[in-house]
């Protein structure tokens, strides 16, 4: 089965139950917290997905480290993800339920590459004509690379606007390159 | 592009002219990243509107692809080009095209690849290209006709007893080194006649060549004996040989289906041989294998029969009226106002059997696709008989209508003689005493088999061949010694050309097997025939004379 199948089961379950039982909104906070938490330590991260710890260990941990800092909810369904030998997976099922919650909320993510730090005015007006263009709220997450020289790439799912003067320069060497001669007026570009 | 008349500030010109054009815009498109490649195929992640059988760019790599498979959450794509270039994290862009191939008329006399691109070195094929998709619906049931005009191969053996017709589809099936490219590359060159300035040879007919796993060598030499016979200029060859990759070996026949269709629907009739299908059919195999599609018989994806049935099923004879014709389904958007009635598509495709198993998967498949087969067989071919044709084998299920109506005259027979021959033959092995009537019909056959062996590269004309026949069928060769026939008939042939020139224009033009040109054909024949058995007399004679009664009786 293949690892996209797997973590959109678990993170399918867990929005559903915590639905049905009212919690969604401290579980919503949970999965951001853990996320944060393992993104930021690199000890935790270590923990999940390390098959050196034994299951029990893993399992006593975890109600150590988070038994009062997250809904009853959310540990109940780390456990079972230990339960299952699938705690190595559990970066991804909360990544899985975040854009499920993301998708039923009207979220997007925005990924954007520049070339230089855009400043606040600029975020702030790419991000009011994102949102009109799409119709959704958008989460900016902004990235920078020096390669592109100028302009901008964004990136909202698979959709790709490039505006990056290193694609624009691209473009016109192609156009040079394949640009001919009037006396071969006719003639294909090799 | 590099020759000596240009100048730099021509140069300087352009780069400006170029400039002053170019404008910044932003691209807005939709990718994907390549999951895992290799093998000619690519796992795309994302790309999640991605069509069936669009066109797929990695604009890093400068490669092609194809999407054959959509699955929950991957695409899978066939790679044309340079396969090793692209691997795992590579982005992927949609085109928003469907996989195609441009077609126009300067393609022909020239050498391309499955996707239009020139293999020949002779420069880029120049002028508007109309692009038509590859994969394309069939011609349904209201846009057609029957099959009714023939389409002469100019090889005896063929034209009289498995007739083709244009629009039909006749399997050309064989072992390995039975000759049966040879049939294709022979039926191309007939099909010159119907280029030049006569009225009398039916409208031209386009070929295409496709080789599809081949040596280039083999093309190459196709292509070679195309251009010495003079064919060359009416067909254009195109190549996935055995070292291209994989991709391009499965869509190289829809390619020529392709621009088949581009004569047919501009009113035009035209052949395209696919040489040969087996090799697609195992080169459609392993793409399926390696995106993971199931495999059922020796191996063979399920839809296999689907992809020869729809690739076979665009072989048609489209209807004359010119109203209907134009509503014509799926007509791509390009040749929406081209279109014109009365076209046609011949398929001739090859299945190439091993030690003669016809009964294989692939074989049984195209058998019952296709409108009849001419079955090549390696004992014939090795008996000296050549087109080996076995005849009781083949079959034309179409072209009988099609056929000119001297033909038929003359060709009723031929079949049951052969026949009925071949069962006395095996019958006479036992040697034995033979009854007189039996003796005959051994003659006879003999004869026949003889007048019908063919040497490669010289096509005969319909009412030579029509000539022929009947001599053989009225029994004006029984006394002429078997291998005196080929010099019988080049003889008789040649008197006829020359002395009855206009009875030979006549059977041409009316396709009928007039009163006179039967007088034409008894006279000359029995004439020649006396010459013959007198000779024989004489060498006899001397035999007897020099003594040696046993070689006289053998």
């Amino acid at each position: 089965m293949s690892q996209r199948t797997v973590t959109r089961r678990y993170a399918t379950a867990l929005y559903q139950e915590a639905d049905a039982s009212g919690v969604l909104e401290a579980v919503d906070d949970d999965v951001l917290l853990l996320r944060n938490s393992i993104e930021s330590n690199r000890e935790l991260s270590r923990f999940f997905t390390s098959p050196v710890i034994p299951q029990e260990k893993k399992d006593t941990i975890l109600q150590k480290l988070l038994g009062d800092r997250i809904d009853g909810l959310t540990l109940r369904f780390l456990r079972l993800l230990v339960e299952k030998d699938r705690e190595t997976l559990t970066k991804e099922v909360l990544d899985e339920y975040q854009s499920l919650r993301d998708e039923q909320r009207g979220i997007v993510d925005a990924n954007v590459t520049v070339a230089r730090p855009l400043t606040d005015d600029d975020q702030e007006a790419l991000l009011q004509a994102l949102e009109q263009k799409t119709g959704k709220d958008v989460r900016l997450h902004v990235e920078e690379d020096s390669d592109l020289i100028g302009g901008l790439v964004i990136r909202i799912g698979d959709r790709v606007f490039d505006g990056s003067v290193r694609s624009q320069l691209s473009a016109l060497h192609d156009r040079l390159r394949n640009a001919t001669l009037p006396v071969e007026a006719d003639a294909e570009a090799a | 592009m590099a020759n000596g008349s240009i100048r730099p500030d021509e140069v300087t010109d352009i780069l400006r002219r170029e400039l002053g054009d170019f404008e910044t815009e932003a691209e807005e498109y939709e990718a994907g990243t390549v999951l895992q490649a290799g093998d000619g195929i690519a796992t795309l992640y994302g790309m999640s509107n991605a069509q069936a059988s669009e066109l797929v760019e990695f604009p890093e790599q400068d490669v092609e692809g194809m999407v054959l498979n959509l699955e929950e959450d991957s695409v899978g794509v066939i790679l044309f080009g340079d396969v090793d270039a692209v691997s795992e994290g590579d982005e992927a862009r949609r085109t928003g095209r469907i996989a195609s191939v441009g077609v126009n008329e300067n393609m022909l006399g020239r050498v391309i690849d499955p996707l239009g691109r020139p293999l020949d070195g002779e420069g880029p094929i120049e002028g508007e290209k109309t692009v038509l998709p590859l994969e394309r619906k069939a011609p349904g049931v209201i846009y057609r006709q029957p099959v009714e005009e023939p389409l002469q191969t100019g090889i005896k053996a063929v034209d009289s007893m498995i007739p083709i017709g244009r629009g039909q589809r006749e399997l050309v099936i064989g072992d390995r080194q039975t000759g049966k490219t040879a049939v294709l590359v022979d039926t191309i060159i007939n099909q010159k006649q119907t280029h030049e300035e006569r009225s009398d040879t039916g409208d031209p007919v386009y070929c295409v060549y496709v080789a599809v796993g081949q040596k280039d060598s083999t093309v190459a030499q196709v292509q070679r004996d195309l251009e010495r016979n003079g064919a060359m200029e009416h067909t254009v060859i195109i190549n996935a040989s055995a070292s291209m990759p994989t991709p391009l070996q499965y869509i190289a026949p829809f390619a020529g289906a392709c621009i088949g269709e581009y004569f047919r629907d501009t009113g035009r009739d035209s052949l395209v041989c696919f040489d040969d299908l087996s090799k697609q059919a195992v080169a459609y195999r392993e793409l399926s294998l390696l995106l993971r599609r199931p495999p059922g018989r020796e191996a063979y994806p399920g839809d296999i029969f689907y992809l020869h049935s729809r690739l076979l099923e665009r072989a048609a004879k489209i209807i004359d009226d010119q109203k209907v014709a134009s509503q014509m389904n799926d007509l791509p958007e390009p040749l929406q106002d081209q279109v014109e009635g009365g076209g046609s598509l011949t398929a001739l495709p090859v299945i190439e059997t091993q030690a003669g198993d016809v009964s294989a998967y692939i074989p049984t498949n195209v058998i019952s696709i296709t409108d009849g087969q001419i079955y090549l067989e390696t004992d014939l071919f090795n008996a000296g008989i050549r087109p080996a044709i076995d005849v009781g084998t083949s079959v034309s299920r179409v072209g009988g209508s099609a056929q000119v109506s001297a033909m038929k005259d003359v060709a009723s027979t031929l079949r049951i003689d052969l026949s009925q021959y071949r069962e006395l033959e095996a019958f006479a092995k036992f040697g034995s005493d033979l009854d007189p009537s039996t003796q005959r019909q051994l003659n006879r056959g003999e004869r026949l088999v003889e007048i019908l062996k063919q040497d490669q590269f010289s096509p005969v004309p319909v009412e030579e061949q029509v000539a022929i026949i009947y001599a053989a069928i009225n029994g004006h060769l029984d006394d002429v010694e078997v291998d005196d026939i080929e010099d019988f008939e080049e003889e008789y042939v040649e008197r006829l050309r020359l002395q009855h020139e206009d009875v030979l224009a006549e059977i041409r033009e009316t396709e009928e097997l007039t009163d006179r040109a039967e007088e034409v054909f008894e006279s000359v024949a029995a004439d020649l025939s006396e010459v013959y058995a007198e000779e024989e007399e004489e060498e006899q004679e001397d035999v007897l004379a020099g003594g040696d009664g046993e070689a006289a009786m053998a």
